[in-house]
């Protein structure tokens, strides 16, 4: 077998998976070892592949355990759970009820509960109610016959509520009058109550008055005579020290004028 | 024959290394699915790390990637009495976490880039650097992946699920097909695309060796 060289470069990944039959590997070894350009190919890829099989694992970052509470509850994992039994039991019910429902639909079944009686039909339609038959009577006698009944009646009733009413009315008005006049007398005792202490917290706050005057109008009188006195005293003391001060500065003119009258001695 | 024998008891040991591990793993799965949390906790143990690491690369983003991981956790833990026990309970999980993290890159608005590059993985960095015995051969480690992050982010959600389960999960071009749901041609075609942009972004390196040596 002679291979051109497309071939050869096709065929070299496949030779170094293991993917050739023996004869094809032979004929691309023969291709291989005349041809430079292909051999250079298949080096490449020797190269490539060593170098990917070095890739170095890394170790785990953490574990990845799984807890039970994460598995889920949804409707698919619960009927998955279920014991075989039940699974079978379940699938039958569910098998049953879409059987009894194509059936249904299959056979045309209709239902209708009207006033209390429920009718049900295959096929057929079911049949329009039909209005019940006049009864023999007299509609226009019974009728004034209640009417009159409920007048009679209403009247009655009227009349006691009205009684019961006026009563109530009365009832309340004696008990409104009573309740009033306590109020009333209640009242005016506190007005009382509250005049008096009124006037005795203005006596007792007049009275306060005068005398918190008096005792200020007596501080302020002491405190001025105090005052006063300070006043007094300060003044001779200052006149005195003035005598002193005119004494000094005499006999200090008076040397002066000994001292000046020197030289014409 | 010395070498044979030792070989094969240690192949069997693996056998029952791994057959124990699943069944330990089926064992929490169908008591999960009777609602024990704990089980369901010990599976988010064994698989918090490549779960995280998938929307990591995917996401681009630590934070979001910490949340879409509790996100896909959350989802398969509500969802785990759906799961049927004759299947693998990775292929189911990934499936989840591929489906999950491939929503909410589409989600992003245009124009929006999210890089690790950024003062988280810095952080990161200084610290394993200060860590690390050999600071030097850190760096160069620490380069290497912001390099091929970097050249996964040019990847479509689509191809880059697919690289991360075929390079970083390790899984059959058979587990991917039941994982993201689609036909194994659709997968293949899709980790081919993709990795022919990562030869074109992480490729460059031995081009320039190549054109320098050519040079010389």
């Amino acid at each position: 077998m002679k291979l051109t060289c497309e071939e050869a470069r096709n065929w070299v990944p496949r030779a170094l998976m293991s993917d050739l039959a023996p004869a094809e590997e032979q004929a691309l070894n023969a291709h291989l070892a005349e041809c430079a350009a292909c051999g250079g190919e298949q080096r490449l890829y020797i190269d490539a592949l060593s170098q990917v099989r070095t890739l170095s694992d890394s170790p785990v970052p953490r574990h990845f355990f799984v807890y039970p509470d994460e598995r889920g509850s949804s409707v698919m994992e619960f009927l998955r759970g279920l014991t075989p039994a039940w699974r079978l039991a379940s699938s039958l019910a569910a098998v049953g009820t879409v059987a009894v429902f194509v059936v249904l639909v299959a056979a045309r079944f209709q239902f209708r509960a009207e006033q209390g009686i429920y009718s049900f039909s295959f096929g057929r339609p079911l049949p329009v109610a039909v209005p019940a038959k006049d009864p023999a009577v007299r509609i226009e006698a019974l009728r004034v016959e209640l009417t009159g009944l409920l007048e009679a009646r209403s009247r009655t009733e009227r009349a006691e509520w009205m009684n019961a009413l006026r009563r109530e009315i009365k009832e309340s008005n004696r008990y409104d009058t009573r309740q009033q006049r306590q109020w009333n007398a209640a009242l005016a005792s506190l007005e009382t109550r509250l005049n008096n202490r009124m006037e005795d917290s203005a006596v007792a706050l007049t009275a306060g008055m005068q005398q918190s005057t008096n005792n200020v109008f007596r501080a302020l009188q002491r405190q001025r005579q105090q005052d006063l006195a300070l006043t007094r005293t300060r003044l001779e003391h200052l006149a005195t020290q003035g005598e002193l001060k005119d004494q000094e500065t005499d006999e200090i003119l008076s040397t002066l004028l000994q001292v000046a009258r020197l030289p014409e001695k | 024959m010395e070498n044979i024998l030792d070989s094969a008891l240690s192949h069997t040991r693996t056998l029952t290394t791994q057959n124990a591990e699943s069944s330990q793993e089926a064992g929490w799965v169908a008591a999960s699915q009777r609602g024990d949390a704990v089980s369901f906790n010990r599976l988010v143990l064994k698989w918090e790390r490549p779960i995280y690491n998938l929307s990591l690369r995917m996401l681009r983003d630590a934070d979001e990637a910490a949340e879409a991981t509790q996100e896909v956790f959350l989802l398969a833990f509500k969802g785990i009495r759906r799961f049927r026990l004759d299947a693998q309970f990775s292929t189911w999980l990934y499936r989840i976490a591929a489906n999950h993290c491939t929503s909410r890159l589409r989600k992003r608005p245009p124009g929006v880039h999210l890089s690790l590059d950024g003062s988280q993985e810095g952080t990161e960095a200084g610290q394993s650097l200060a860590a690390a015995e050999c600071p030097e051969r850190e760096f160069f480690r620490q380069e290497s992946d912001r390099k091929v992050r970097s050249a996964l982010e040019y990847l479509q959600p689509e191809q880059r699920i697919i690289v991360e389960l075929k390079f970083f999960q390790e899984m059959t071009f058979e587990q991917i097909a039941l994982v993201v749901e689609a036909p194994l041609s659709t997968v293949k075609s899709r980790l081919y695309h993709g990795l022919e942009i990562l030869k074109i972004r992480l490729g460059r390196g031995v081009a320039r060796d190549q054109a320098s040596t050519g040079g010389r």
